[in-house]
Formats: C-alpha cells, sequence, structure tokens
C-alpha cells in the first residue's frame, strides 16, 4: 500500500531521514514507535508528498507519486499539529475539508456525520473549535482525516493530550477503520499504544528503521530473556532467565522466597538493546 | 472549481467572523471619511436643493412673477444671472441647471387655453437624467400653479379671462366655439361670489383642449471638469483605500495563518494543485476587497451626498483596485513567516505606500514634488480612478492610464507572490 524506499531527507546539516525503507501492508496498523526527534513526522510527510525526499522512492499502492491527484485521494493525513480552523465550528470544518475532495450535498452530509460520531463531537459540532478543549480539538483533527474515506490513513501522534476514554475511542475507531479494510500508520513514542493497536511496529531512531517486526517478534529477537525478581531472606534478587520456573525452584531450595515476579520483556528493552538508550529519554 | 470556491468562502466566513478585522474594514475608514470629510467643509446634510441660475429674457411682470416664485421655492437654491453667466455656471458644474425664461414669457402668460405658451429653456448637463426629470416636473408644476392662482384672485384673473377671449375672438372668430362658450362663463363664474370663496382646479379645461401652460425645453450643456463637490467626494475614495488597508492586513495573514497553523498541509496533501489554492484564496481577497470598497462607497452615495459621475468607469476603477491589492496581499503574504511578521511587515510596506499615495493628504492639496512622489504608489492611482468616476469626470481614455497601472500592478505583485510561495 504504501512503500518508502531508502529516503533520505536532511534539513540543512541535520539528516532528519537517514536511509529508511518501509513497506506497509494493505489492511494493517503499522505503528512507528520512536522518541522525540527521531524522525516519523518527517517521514509521513515525505510519505504523503508534503515533503520532497533528497533521495529514494515513494509508492502509493498503484498510484505511484503521492503527489498523483489519483493517490492524494486514497491518502488521509492527521498532522501532528492540529490543523483545523478555530474561527469555524466542527461542522464547518469537516464539511470544508470534504468540499476539497469534491463531496457534496448528502454524501457530504452523510460523511460529516459519520466522522462526528466516530470521533463523539456530535453534540458540540455547532460550537466554534476555538472554544473546544485540546482533546476535542485533536478527535476533530483524526476526523478531519477520514472525511473522504482514504484506504491509507497517516495519524501522526494523534492521542497527545487526549484523555483515556477518548483514547479508547479512539482506539475504536482505528480497529474499525482495520476492519473496514482500510491501511493505517499510526506514529507514537508510546509503547503501550503500539503493543495494543499495532499488527506490526517499526522502532525508528535518528531517521532509521532500527527493526520492523510483530510486537511478539520484536520482543523474541530484541527483548532478551524475562526477568525473575525475588525477595529471598529479606534480600531482592532479579535473574535474567529463558526459564524462570526452574530459577524459582533453585531459589527455594536455598531458602524460603518471600515474594516473586516474573517480569516479561517490553518494547522498552528492545529499544533500550537497539539503541542503548531508553525511549523516554 | 468547487474546491476553489470553497476555500474562498471558508475565508469569507472566517473573516466575517474576525472582530478586529471587520472593525479596521467596515467602521474605521467610515469614521476616516466622515470626519476628514467634515473637516475639509463637507456640508453635514447634503442638500437636497436643486442649484439653478435664473435668467429673465423677458422682462416683464409675468416673467419676473414667474422667476420671483423660483426664487423662492423650496425646491431650488435659485440666483438671477443673465444668459451668459447662467451658462458658465453650468458649465462649471455650480449650478445643476440654468433657466431661461424666453421673450415673450409674459405676454404668453396672459393667455390661457390656446395661443403659444410661455416657454423657459433648460440648461442642463445630460449626465444629470435624474435632476433634469425632477427640474421638468418642477417647472410645469409651476406653470400649473399658474392656473391655480387665477382662482385664488379671481378679480384679478377675470381680466387676463377678458384678454384671452378677446383676442381668441380676434384671430380665429368662431373656430374654437367651445372654448368661447367656456371662457365667457369662466368670465362670468369669476365675477361670482363662488369664485371668491375659492375652488380647486378647473378640471374640464386641461382635458378639452391640448394646451400646456408651460414649455420646457431641455437643452444641453456639456459640464467642464470641476473641483470635488463637498469634502466627502475627496475623503470617501480614501476612505475605501483605508478599507482595503484592512483586507490587505487580513486576508495576507489567512495566507500566512494556513501556513502556521498547519492547515496548509490539509490543503496540500488534498487533491486540490498549488495553483488552486492559491487561486481560492485569491478569490476570497478579492470579493472582500471589492465588497468593500462597494459597501464604504455605498454609504458615501446614500448619506454623504457623494454623486458618482461615471457608475461603469467607477465599477472599472474598483475590479481594477481589487485586483492589484490581491497581487500586493500575495506578495506580502510571500514575506512573512509568521503572522507576527505580517503584523510588522504589513504596516512598514503598507503605510508609506498609503502616506505618499494620497490617502491621508488629498492629492489635490498635496505640494507639487509629493504628487510626483505618489506616482509610484499604487494607492494613488486607485485613488485617482476613484476620483475620476466620482468627481473628475474622467473620458475612458483618462481612465486607461491609472487602471492600466493598477492591472500592471496586480500582474507584478500576483507573479511575484506566487513564486515566492512556491519556494
Ligand atoms: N522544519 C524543520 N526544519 C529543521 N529541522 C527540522 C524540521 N522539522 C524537523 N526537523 C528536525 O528533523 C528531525 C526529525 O524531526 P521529526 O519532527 O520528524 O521527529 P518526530 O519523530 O516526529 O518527533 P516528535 O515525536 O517530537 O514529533 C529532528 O531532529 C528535527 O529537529
Ligand atoms: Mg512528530
Amino acid at each position: 500500500m504504501l512503500t518508502l524506499t531508502n529516503i533520505v531527507k536532511r534539513y540543512g546539516s541535520r539528516v532528519a531521514v537517514d536511509d529508511l525503507s518501509l513497506a506497509v501492508h494493505p489492511g494493517e496498523i503499522l505503528g512507528l514507535l520512536g522518541p522525540n526527534g527521531a524522525g516519523k513526522s518527517t517521514t509521513m510527510h515525505v510519505a504523503v508528498g508534503l515533503l520532497r525526499a533528497d533521495s529514494g522512492t515513494v509508492t502509493i499502492g498503484e498510484h505511484g507519486s503521492p503527489t498523483a491527484p489519483a493517490a492524494r485521494r486514497v491518502l488521509g493525513l492527521a498532522p501532528q499539529s492540529l490543523a483545523v480552523y478555530d474561527l469555524l465550528t466542527a461542522d464547518e470544518n469537516l464539511r470544508f475539508f470534504g468540499e476539497l475532495y469534491g463531496l457534496a450535498g448528502a454524501a457530504l452530509r452523510a460523511r460529516v456525520e459519520w466522522a462526528l460520531t466516530l470521533v463523539g463531537l456530535q453534540d458540540r459540532r455547532r460550537d466554534r473549535v476555538q472554544g473546544y478543549s485540546g482533546g476535542m480539538k485533536r478527535r476533530l483533527n483524526i476526523a478531519a482525516a477520514l472525511l473522504h474515506d482514504p484506504q491509507l490513513v497517516l495519524l501522526d501522534e494523534p492521542t497527545v493530550g487526549v484523555d483515556p476514554q477518548s483514547r479508547n475511542a479512539i482506539f475504536d475507531s482505528i480497529v474499525q477503520l482495520r476492519q473496514a479494510g482500510r491501511t493505517v500508520v499510526y506514529s507514537t513514542h508510546y509503547m503501550e499504544e503500539a503493543v495494543r493497536l499495532c499488527d506490526r511496529v517499526a522502532i525508528i531512531d535518528a531517521g532509521k528503521v532500527l527493526a520492523l517486526d510483530t510486537v511478539d517478534g520484536l520482543l523474541r529477537a530484541h527483548g532478551g530473556s524475562p526477568v525473575l525478581r525475588a525477595r529471598v531472606a529479606g534480600e531482592e534478587i532479579a535473574i535474567e532467565t529463558r526459564d524462570p520456573l526452574t530459577e524459582l525452584n533453585r531459589l527455594s531450595a536455598t531458602a524460603p522466597v518471600e515474594s516473586f515476579r516474573v517480569d516479561a520483556p517490553t518494547l522498552e528493552q528492545v529499544f533500550l538493546s537497539l539503541t542503548g538508550r531508553t525511549l523516554r529519554d | 472549481m468547487s474546491a476553489v470556491l470553497a476555500i474562498a468562502l471558508k475565508d469569507l466566513r472566517t473573516f466575517t467572523r474576525t472582530r478586529s478585522a471587520l472593525f479596521f474594514t467596515f467602521i474605521w475608514p467610515l469614521c476616516v471619511a466622515v470626519i476628514f470629510g467634515t473637516l475639509f467643509g463637507g456640508s453635514n446634510q447634503p442638500s437636497p436643493k436643486l442649484p439653478i441660475a435664473v435668467v429673465d429674457e423677458d422682462g416683464s411682470a409675468g416673467s419676473r412673477a414667474f422667476a420671483e416664485r423660483l426664487l423662492t421655492r423650496d425646491s431650488f437654491v435659485a440666483v438671477r444671472a443673465t444668459r451668459a453667466e447662467a451658462l458658465e455656471a453650468v458649465r462649471k458644474g455650480q449650478r445643476t441647471a440654468a433657466v431661461i425664461l424666453r421673450p415673450g414669457f409674459g405676454v404668453a402668460s396672459q393667455q390661457l387655453f390656446a395661443g403659444t405658451p410661455p416657454e423657459v429653456q433648460v440648461y442642463t448637463d445630460p449626465s444629470r437624467q435624474a435632476e433634469r426629470g425632477m427640474l421638468e416636473g418642477l417647472l410645469l408644476q409651476q406653470g400649473a400653479e399658474r392656473m391655480q392662482a387665477m382662482f385664488a384672485n379671481p378679480a384679478g384673473s377675470q381680466q387676463s379671462v377678458r384678454d384671452s377671449l378677446s383676442q381668441l375672438r380676434a384671430r380665429q372668430p368662431g373656430q374654437q366655439p367651445g372654448l368661447e362658450a367656456f371662457l365667457g362663463q369662466l368670465d362670468t363664474f369669476l365675477g361670482t361670489p363662488d369664485a371668491r370663496a375659492g375652488l380647486g382646479t378647473p378640471g374640464a379645461a386641461g382635458s378639452t383642449v391640448a394646451w400646456q401652460p408651460l414649455t420646457v425645453t431641455m437643452e444641453s450643456v456639456q459640464r467642464q471638469r470641476t473641483g470635488p463637490r463637498n469634502g466627502y467626494d475627496v475623503t470617501f475614495p480614501q476612505a475605501m483605500l483605508w478599507a482595503i488597508f484592512g483586507c490587505v492586513m487580513t486576508f495576507s495573514t489567512t495566507f500566512v495563518s494556513e501556513r502556521v497553523r498547519g492547515t496548509l498541509l490539509r490543503l496540500q496533501v488534498s487533491p486540490l494543485s498549488r495553483s488552486a489554492i492559491l487561486a481560492g484564496k485569491s478569490l476570497a481577497a478579492l470579493l472582500a476587497i471589492f465588497l468593500v470598497e462597494c459597501f464604504v462607497l455605498a454609504v458615501g452615495v446614500a448619506f454623504f451626498g457623494v454623486r458618482p459621475g461615471s457608475w461603469p468607469l467607477l465599477l472599472a476603477a474598483i475590479a481594477c483596485a481589487s485586483a492589484a491589492f490581491v497581487g500586493i496581499i500575495l506578495l506580502l503574504a510571500s514575506l512573512a513567516r509568521t503572522e507576527h511578521g505580517i503584523g510588522g511587515a504589513g504596516p512598514a510596506v503598507m503605510m508609506p505606500m498609503f502616506l505618499i499615495g494620497g490617502a491621508m493628504i488629498p492629492l489635490m492639496v498635496m505640494p507639487p514634488w509629493m504628487v510626483q512622489l505618489s506616482s509610484i504608489s499604487p494607492v494613488k492611482w486607485a485613488i485617482v480612478a476613484f476620483e475620476g468616476a466620482i468627481w473628475r469626470d474622467f473620458s475612458v481614455v483618462e481612465m486607461v492610464t491609472p487602471c492600466a497601472i493598477l492591472l500592471a500592478v496586480a500582474a507584478a505583485t500576483f507573479a511575484l507572490g506566487v513564486r515566492r510561495q512556491r519556494e
């Protein structure tokens, strides 16, 4: 659905995207997981044709370049910075963005209705956006990207500042999109979101894809072993092991085990082992 | 195309919701126009009275009475003059019309219902159709009043009825027996107490005989170029420019806001081409500028006695000025990176252009060196075009220069602005 091949994008001397290659399969939710400044937004902007890469190619399905009009119709982007008009109402914003794609009349009304329902803004639809909370604006920002029913949706950190309940609602709608056969690229620096939502996750740092696999695959390949943490005779012990049960048996034979738990590897560890840094640095 | 329109409507809608923008495009320019217009000697209530010059070429008692009546009518501001003076005043635009009572007026006005009616010649500028019609109506009305006066003063009128009767009998004996009989009866009637008690107009008279109490012949005098009629003629064109100033600030900011607020990304990932986006936003600016110009003008026309000499030329001037400032908006928008930048660069670029261009100091009172300098400002050409159509009485040929300059400014700034936006 979307293929990036050897993309390089520099801002002056700073390399934002460094020889990045990526293939997004139709119908999947692909996560771009990386810290601030990793190059997620830049990658997305190159992918939708907003930025021209210094080298490398972008292909949107059978449409080729993302700047081709046919390709633009199948693309939907929710930019990281809120891109809606403050002086217009939610209704007016969505109608306007629909009109850009040639929607009109009953079809437009139906899509606006659908999008408002999706992000739960029906009851505020006639209020001007300047009076919205940050989370409401962000929800509208997502709705605006989905209005023309794009095949490929790119959501750039869509849940920043959204409360847990709305976040769940947004996740549900993204899952709905996948069920409807849409392809989603989702950037985030929250591991939990990547784990919960994404079919595959690309770990990105310093403009490079360090690894790309399912969450399980990443954990298996880069997460290391589970850690057995136990309190034995008043002493905290942490043992990295592929077989925590045997280790626990061995410990309990030497002294009474007061408490224990097994920490399964996380994407945090994957990131740590790939970069030598933690994700939250 | 519909997407271009959608962008334009979106921008216009945003414009109507920005209170400060509305103030600076609608209210502020009008304040300027009214305050300075009054200072420059605008009459507070433009007089609905027609300024006319009355020429009595007859000098009889009848013509004197008619002229006297004209001079005291509420509808006119009338002065006595010679034919030459009156025509000159019309030519210079100081008087709307010269009303000339032709020789023989007094004798003719003695006759009733027959013979040549008294003749009035009216000289006006052919462009002043409305005033012409009004003047003719008022003169005919005054002619008819003579008939009413007859019944108000039966004793005095009896003599003129008798004169008419005897003239009629002498010149056309027996040819109009009905009229002879009527005048005879009228003579008798005017001697009765009934007539002294006062009656209305003689209804039957006009319908039986095709005779008018007065003939009015309309003549044309081409009005020469003149000064403005009042202060508002000068300040309203200026106010139209200040309204444009407001639009320039507002709409150049919308270009930058789209970029800063990120909504431009949305427009750019849509199937719209860059030119379509620019077209939509430019269309909004064009419509807004056009509308505010018309609004300011309409207020001037409706309440401050601004009377454009030529509407078609004024429309052309407004269109060309609108185009020029849309180009300037595009160029300005391409110069600034932030809304703050527009707030600084906008006035910095525009104020000098407005000050030397005559939006503050009227072109007509500028010292010669300043008039020369002002030619580098598009504001001057917009004002010249507006004034040309409003009171300078420009011909089509004269209007070509300012309009062509405005269109050239439009083309140059548009091209440059678009090129810089692309970068
Ligand atoms: N317009 C720009 N001009 C110069 N440098 C830029 C610009 N935009 C991004 N960069 C640089 O490119 C790099 C990647 O930025 P990008 O915004 O793609 O990161 P990100 O992964 O989206 O980060 P975040 O999680 O903070 O959104 C950063 O080093 C950033 O400083
Ligand atoms: Mg980002």
